[in-house]
Order: structure tokens, then C-alpha cells, then sequence
């Protein structure tokens, strides 16, 4: 059987703005924000994006939902390719696909109730519901908010009712797959728990697969079963998460993991330092892309781009000297 | 309490109220009867969940919010008791303020070099020396290539470059206090150990005290000296932070702390969350103000808002009493 998503070698272009003197020089007049990626999730299954701002988290998501421009690559659900017809109209399946936003409030139309906000997603892709007003109660009800909320507008609810909302807006088409992006950011760790139990509850009651962009660490390695690390719009390493978290092999994944701050005062920290900042992506760097700030690199990375190595669903990682 | 004599900055019983709106004519009490004080030097943590009144207390110090009674002594002068124009000298000055979100913190329509010259209006330096302070303080905060950033609008930088703009220019005027609102909220794992590094270097070089809010307890264990938890407006416990960490007292940080899924070591699906929610701060109830949530409760939390106990490491609730 083929994965629910089968994700391969997507690439994202976005064009870049500015006219004539922007393209002089030599500069190119676009930039590759995702740069081949490839990503399968199962049924069930919680897989976890994790790296710095900038390296194309949110741009992934957004092209598996068909909202970023999609330069090459392909996206299958159930092994059918998702692509715009002739009339550059969506797949019928997209709307199995569900994106939960970054910012909860932000994404909530100020001027609409709960209600209205419940249902619209129904409205839109036109999914026949005999009686709207209890489907949004059961969408309330199934993310634990009461009856009260469905008259309240985005402004009324706290930070977590917005997330609950947000996650109720998401599972109103039914979607096999949930696309989760920045699920807890600014929120404190109470609500957070919330957040994710409430996933991973409807995910063991849907058999929801559900990929959590992120770069709380801590979440990743109690909610996924399968993490990817990015850089600059690739991933250096994907693997099963206990794993990656016990032997990292990337030297970008070892030192993403030993900034994690500890919450012991006495904790003794053995850091992987980084140098340099992260390259702009309108130059990326020969060989490996990481050479610039990696600190076991030699001079075969500034020359070679290092191929995969690791077979597809166990531990696989991009490097010409591994960690041990 | 602490001796006073030797703190920066002293709050004594301030009280904040926001002033009723619509049909609601009651004020909502956001901080209620708060004492702190940071020495110089040193660097103190703000804890709670949103809505626990951090934020307003902030705020309150640099009085950008009415106080409605209360204390404020900065450096032995109380605050309460300045003109706006003595007020607005302090500000930025003496005591100045990184913002949550550094997206909206800056200016959008100037660049940043203009912002960080207004920000010296008051130094009276020619147009160059403001420029080269500038340039300084950018790479003091490990801005690459500062000379090029100086042109740029808030928009052409990523999150964390912004924030570090956001530092810079907080600590240009060398102030004695910094207060910084939730600074690593927007930012990932390793991006947030590099400020927390340029925090602590800064705050050595310069000796300013950091009035720090966050909700990140990693980052609280690995930055700052003591910490203050606040629960719905009060303060609940204070302490140094390795004290507060490994032996919390109220039952309110345990749970906080429990909840911490980086020091959950084993893998779980099911996160541990803090039932219920807020109590109502319009209509405030007798009695300890988390007795609803506790699982400690008694009679006595009814009836009695317990007090500080006395000492270094202080907490408000009646068990350690009726263990003694």
C-alpha cells in the first residue's frame, strides 16, 4: 500500500521582487526556497519538520496544500498526484489536506462568529450539511469547547480557544492529513500539553496523519515518531525521532539538538558551537550547504555536494563526515 | 522582604487595574499587590501563564500603564511621583524595553539605520558618531556585515536578525534596567541560545540589570539568577532559580514545572496539563487565588489568602504551614 502523502524532490521557486536593477550583476531573479525535498507520512503517523526560520518549513507546508508556487517534484496522496487541472482549479483531493495556521488569531477573520468560521470550509468546497449549525457544534465539541463559543467572535477567545478553533476549522472537511504549522508557538507549556493531546487524541480516533512544523524540540520528542531536519530549504537528516535525538549524524542536527536549553539550573552543557550566520539563500554555497558554519568541515564539503546516505525509512542524512 | 537599600529597582504592593469596557462596568485587576526587586546586576525572570499579568507589570514599571496604587522606586526615586517629561527622559534612557514581537516593535516604513539614530536623538552626537554607535552596537549583537544592514527596512531582515536589532537598539543608551518581553518566543533552538549568550555578555560588559518574561523555563534555568512565578496577578513564589527549580514550593510552580515536557525524560503521548482555567479577575475570589486548580486545597484556602512567607526563597500558600 503507498503512503497516505508521498512527497518527492518538491521544489519551491519564488520569484523575486524588484525589476531591472535587482537582476543586474549577475543575481539570479528568483529564489529556491524548498530545494528538493522528499517526505512520506503514513496513516497515524506524526512526522515532525524541524529548523531555523528562513529554511522553508512554512513553505513546504503551504506548497503541500497548493499555495506556494511548485517549481518541480511531485505531491501523491494515496498515490494519486495533486496538481491543478486545465483550469488551474485544485484536486477534489486537496481538501483532504487540512493546514492548521501559524498565528491563531491572525488567521481567524476578525468579522466572523465561531459559527460561521466552523462552516465556511463546508460552504466553499461545497460538501452537502443538512444542518451547518450542528456540525459546528460538534466541531466545538469535539475539540473540547462548549456550545457558548459558537456566537463569539476571534477577538473574545484567549490564545489556546483561538488554537482550539484553529484545529476545529481544520477538521471540519474530514481530512486524512493535518499539516500543523508552529502548533504551540507563544503558547505557555499548560496550553501547549492541551494542543497536543488534543492532536494526538483525534489523531488516534481519525487515524489522522499529521505533520508538525516546529522548533520546539521538546514537542518533537514526545509527539512524533519520525523527524526531518531542514536547511536551507533541504533536508540534512530524516529518521525515526528517539533515534535522531539519541545518535544525531548530521553535525547541523547534532548542534540544533545540544541548543535545546535545559531547564536545570545544574544542567552541565556540552554545546556544538555554529559559526557564521545562515547563508542568504540567494547564494547558496558550493558542496555542502552547511560547509560554511559546519565545524568538522574540510575541504571535499566545499567541493562536493554529499549524497544521501541511509536507506529510505530508517535514519538518512546528508554528509561527507558523519558524527559518530 | 529583601533589604532595600541596595536594589535598582524596588516595586512595592503595585496594583494595575485595565478600567471596565461595554457592558461589563467592572475593572479587571491584572496585577494585584506585587513587590519585587532586582539588584544591580543581576537578572530576574518573570514566569506564568498568559494572562498572569507579566506583561502589565512590564509595562507598569516604565508606566505606560496607569498605575492605580502602589510603589515604584527606581535607583531611590519614585517613579510614581515623576513629571511625563522627567518620565519620558527615563525611558529608554535608564530603563528601556525589548517588545514581544519584533515584527511590530520596528518601524515597517523607515530604515534601520534612521531608527537607530532617533533612538540617539538625545545624545546630541553628530549625524557620523550616531551612524559609527550604530554600526558598533550591530556587531555587538553579531550582526554580520553591519555596514549594508544600516539601509535596510525591518521587512528585508528574518525574526531573529530583528530581534538583535531590537537589543541593539534597547541597549545603545546603556541603560540600567532592561526589560525584555518575551524575546525568544519568535525564535528556534540555536537562535535563542545565541541571544541568551549575547544577553549575558552584554548585561556583564554594560552591568545592567535584565527584568526578564518568558515562559521558556529552559531558558529562565540558563539566563537568569532569580525568578519570580506569577499566577493570575500575584505573585505565588520567588527565589533564586536553582532554588525555585529543584525544590518548588507552591503548588502552582510544581505543576508548572511537571508540565515542562523537556524534563519529562520518557516519551509520552499524553502530556500533563493544569485543569481548569483563570479565575475570573473582574470579580476576584476570596481566599487563595488558585485554590480551584489546586490539588492541595483546604478549608483554609477559602477563606484566607495566604501571605509571602518570610525568608529568601518565598511562597504564598498555606501548606508549608501546616507542615511546620
Amino acid at each position: 500500500m503507498s503512503a497516505l502523502l508521498a512527497v518527492r524532490d518538491l521544489k519551491v521557486r519564488y520569484p523575486l521582487p524588484g525589476g531591472f536593477p535587482f537582476r543586474a550583476g549577475g543575481k539570479p531573479s528568483w529564489v529556491d526556497v524548498v530545494h528538493g525535498v522528499s517526505l512520506d507520512i503514513e496513516r497515524g503517523e506524526t512526522v515532525a519538520i524541524v529548523g531555523e526560520s528562513g529554511s522553508g518549513k512554512t513553505t513546504l507546508a503551504m506548497a503541500l496544500c497548493g499555495l506556494a508556487p511548485v517549481l518541480g517534484g511531485e505531491v501523491r496522496l494515496d498515490g494519486r498526484v495533486l496538481e491543478r487541472d486545465r483550469n488551474r482549479r485544485l484536486n477534489p483531493d486537496r481538501k483532504r489536506v487540512a493546514l492548521m495556521f501559524q498565528d491563531p488569531v491572525g488567521s481567524l477573520s476578525p468579522r466572523m462568529t465561531v459559527r460561521r468560521l466552523l462552516v465556511e470550509p463546508m460552504l466553499i468546497h461545497g460538501v452537502d450539511s443538512r444542518d451547518p449549525g450542528r456540525e459546528a457544534s460538534r466541531l466545538l465539541s469535539l475539540v473540547g469547547l462548549g456550545e457558548e463559543f459558537s456566537n463569539r467572535y476571534p477577538h473574545q477567545l484567549s490564545g489556546g480557544q483561538a488554537r482550539r478553533v484553529g484545529v476545529a476549522r481544520a477538521l471540519a472537511l474530514s481530512p486524512d492529513l493535518l499539516i500543523a504549522d508552529e502548533p504551540t508557538a507563544g503558547l505557555d507549556v499548560s496550553i501547549q500539553g492541551e494542543v497536543l493531546n488534543l492532536l494526538s487524541r483525534l489523531q488516534q480516533d481519525m487515524g489522522l496523519g499529521i505533520l508538525i512544523i516546529t522548533h520546539n524540540l521538546n514537542v518533537v520528542r514526545h509527539v512524533a515518531d519520525r523527524m526531518a531536519i531542514m536547511y536551507l530549504g533541504r533536508f540534512v537528516e530524516q529518521g525515526d525521532s528517539q533515534q535522531v535525538f539519541s545518535r544525531p549524524r548530521h553535525p547541523y542536527t547534532a548542534a540544533l539538538l545540544s541548543a535545546n536549553p535545559s531547564p536545570d539550573p545544574d544542567a552541565q552543557l556540552d554545546r556544538v558551537q555554529l559559526v557564521g550566520e545562515i547563508p542568504s539563500l540567494l547564494h547558496r554555497p558550493p558542496g555542502c550547504e552547511f560547509h560554511t558554519r559546519c565545524p568538522r568541515a574540510r575541504e571535499l564539503c566545499t567541493a562536493s555536494f554529499p549524497g544521501l546516505t541511509g536507506a529510505a525509512g530508517e535514519q538518512a542524512f546528508n554528509c561527507h563526515f558523519p558524527m559518530d | 522582604m529583601q533589604n532595600t537599600t541596595g536594589s535598582l529597582l524596588s516595586v512595592r504592593h503595585l496594583v494595575v487595574d485595565y478600567p471596565a469596557a461595554g457592558s461589563r462596568r467592572q475593572a479587571v485587576t491584572a496585577v494585584r499587590d506585587v513587590s519585587l526587586e532586582i539588584g544591580p546586576g543581576r537578572v530576574l525572570a518573570l514566569v506564568g501563564e498568559s494572562g498572569s499579568g507579566k506583561t502589565s507589570l512590564a509595562r507598569a514599571v516604565l508606566r505606560l500603564l496607569p498605575v492605580s496604587s502602589g510603589q515604584l522606586l527606581f535607583k531611590g526615586q519614585d517613579l510614581l511621583g515623576l513629571s511625563p517629561g522627567d518620565m519620558r527622559f527615563l525611558r529608554g534612557n535608564e530603563i528601556s524595553m525589548v517588545f514581544q514581537d519584533p515584527m511590530t516593535s520596528l518601524n515597517p516604513v523607515l530604515s534601520i539605520g534612521r531608527q537607530m539614530a532617533d533612538v540617539q536623538h538625545r545624545s546630541g552626537a553628530s549625524y557620523i558618531g550616531k551612524r559609527s554607535r550604530s554600526l558598533m552596537m550591530l556587531e555587538r549583537v553579531g550582526i554580520p556585515d553591519p555596514a549594508s544592514q544600516l539601509g535596510r527596512y525591518p521587512h528585508h531582515l528574518s525574526g531573529g536578525m530583528r530581534q538583535r536589532v531590537a537589543i541593539a537598539m534597547a541597549l545603545m543608551t546603556e541603560p540600567s534596567l532592561l526589560i525584555a518581553d518575551e524575546p525568544t518566543t519568535a525564535l528556534d533552538a540555536t537562535l535563542e541560545v545565541q541571544i541568551i549568550h549575547r544577553l549575558r555578555e552584554l548585561q556583564r560588559d554594560f552591568g545592567c540589570s535584565i527584568l526578564f518574561i518568558s515562559h521558556h523555563l529552559g531558558v529562565i534555568a540558563e539566563l537568569c539568577d532569580e525568578v519570580i512565578v506569577m499566577y493570575a496577578g500575584e505573585v505565588c513564589e520567588s527565589g533564586s532559580t536553582r532554588e525555585v527549580f529543584l525544590g518548588p514550593r507552591h503548588p502552582y510552580t510544581q505543576k508548572l514545572l511537571e508540565c515542562d515536557p523537556a524534563r519529562i525524560p520518557q516519551r509520552t503521548r499524553h502530556l500533563p496539563v493544569i485543569e481548569g482555567s483563570l479565575p475570573d479577575l473582574v470579580d476576584v475570589p476570596r481566599g487563595c487565588i488558585f485554590r480551584e486548580r489546586c490539588a492541595h486545597s483546604m478549608a483554609r484556602c477559602a477563606t484566607e489568602r495566604p501571605g509571602l512567607s518570610a525568608g529568601l526563597h518565598l511562597s504564598a500558600c498555606h501548606l508549608p504551614d501546616l507542615a511546620s
